[in-house]
């Protein structure tokens, strides 16, 4: 491959760009897609194992944060009902008890934790693994900006001459710099927006999600900060001023003017005057 | 008082990251092909990078910040993460193109 070696430039065999550069980059985009449609099949809807229980515990802690962000857009005595459906002291929501899930006793939750971790990180290797047999010691191409010699090692991998200039990058390095950089394009091609727009299932899909992490931790003590949070959450009226602002907004409008006002308006009008 | 759906919001936060993955294939492309090297390419994405950020503010109007997570992600989101997107394809192509 390396037919002249100066001090600056290389001269570099075309067929290398034809059977080394092009197969990488192609390889490591098509991999990653396959992989994430081989995953998409095995992690079939069931696989995440929640009751419906657990389903149920997360979403009441979801409307617990809701009714805490967004109470003072509804009625004074709706808000107090589902604070007290939350917060009752005999019978709310938050004052029940869930039998405590020590992850040791449970030994299949860890292990699929640490599966899911795996799933992403074995094909890499492979791929690495087998890119290294088949394309190792090619020099492929140059980064096209000078670099200091602290990123030899991380550019050349595989490939150990010492008086190389730094800018030059050995097939395994551009593996790696394939599979970080084409990272952001896989959500463009494989159309992820399409799901996302599917809010139905998306919120499904988000419901379960969120209870399988709440899954390995213990229920009693999320319950018991919620309850906290919910007990010195005070009800403030949002919509007090809503009437003001309409109107306000209303007798800018000059177009409006022209219409006949209810008796109201000069009534508010003066007030805000 | 504010009420903002959160899936509207990461759909949102969506779309920016989309434009700025496109722009910085398609810049880092331009540059290969062209050749710059050292300096000049990162000249490039940079004003690439504050076209973009003027075309969205252009486009989604200037009190659209309520409508993503922080004031500035709508014309900072993803700036840095896509400069390794722009330096994969400004050094395959510049390798492709000029290199050989």
């Amino acid at each position: 491959m390396l037919i002249t070696m100066s001090e600056t430039e290389l001269t570099l065999d075309p067929a290398t760009r034809l059977w080394v550069l092009l197969p990488i980059f192609l390889i490591t985009f098509l991999f990653n897609i396959c992989v994430h449609y081989i995953t998409t099949i095995f992690s079939s809807p069931h696989d995440k194992n929640v009751t419906p229980q657990e389903i149920k515990d997360s979403q009441a802690l979801v409307r617990a944060k809701q009714l805490i962000r967004n109470g003072g857009l509804i009625p004074k005595e709706a808000f107090l009902s589902r604070k007290s459906y939350f917060n009752d002291p005999e019978d709310g929501y938050f004052k029940q008890t869930r039998p405590t899930l020590n992850m040791l006793q449970d030994p299949s939750a860890m292990l699929n934790m640490q599966m899911g971790k795996m799933a992403h990180i074995i094909p890499m290797m492979l791929i690495g693994g087998w890119m290294s047999y088949v394309f190792s010691g090619f020099l492929l191409t140059k980064v096209p900006f000078p670099l200091t010699a602290r990123f030899k090692p991380m550019l050349q991998t595989g490939v150990d001459i010492e008086n190389l200039d730094a800018s030059w990058v050995s097939s395994m390095s551009l593996y790696i710099l394939c599979a970080f950089g084409l990272r952001s394009i896989y959500p463009i091609i494989l159309g992820e927006t399409s799901a996302a727009l599917d809010q139905t299932k998306l919120f499904a899909d988000q419901a379960e999600t969120m209870a399988a992490g709440l899954k390995q931790q213990d229920m009693n003590k999320i319950f018991k900060a919620e309850w906290e949070g919910l007990e010195v959450a005070c009800y403030e009226d949002g919509l007090e001023k809503v009437l003001d602002q309409f109107l306000k907004q209303e007798c800018l409008n000059e177009t409006v003017e022209e219409y006949p006002r209810p008796e109201t308006k000069g009534k508010h009008k003066a007030k805000l005057a | 008082m504010e009420s903002i759906s959160e899936p509207s919001l990461r759909f949102n936060l969506q779309q920016i990251s989309y434009c700025r993955t496109t722009t910085a294939v398609l810049t880092g492309s331009t540059a290969g092909i062209l050749g710059l090297t050292g300096v000049l390419g990162f000249v490039l994405y940079l004003s690439t990078a504050v076209l973009v950020s003027v075309i969205l503010l252009a486009k989604a109007g200037a009190n659209s910040a309520s409508f993503f997570p922080s004031k500035s992600s709508l014309y900072l989101q993803g700036v840095l993460e896509e400069i390794v997107t722009y330096i994969l394809f400004w050094t395959l192509l510049y390798g492709i193109v000029h290199v050989y």
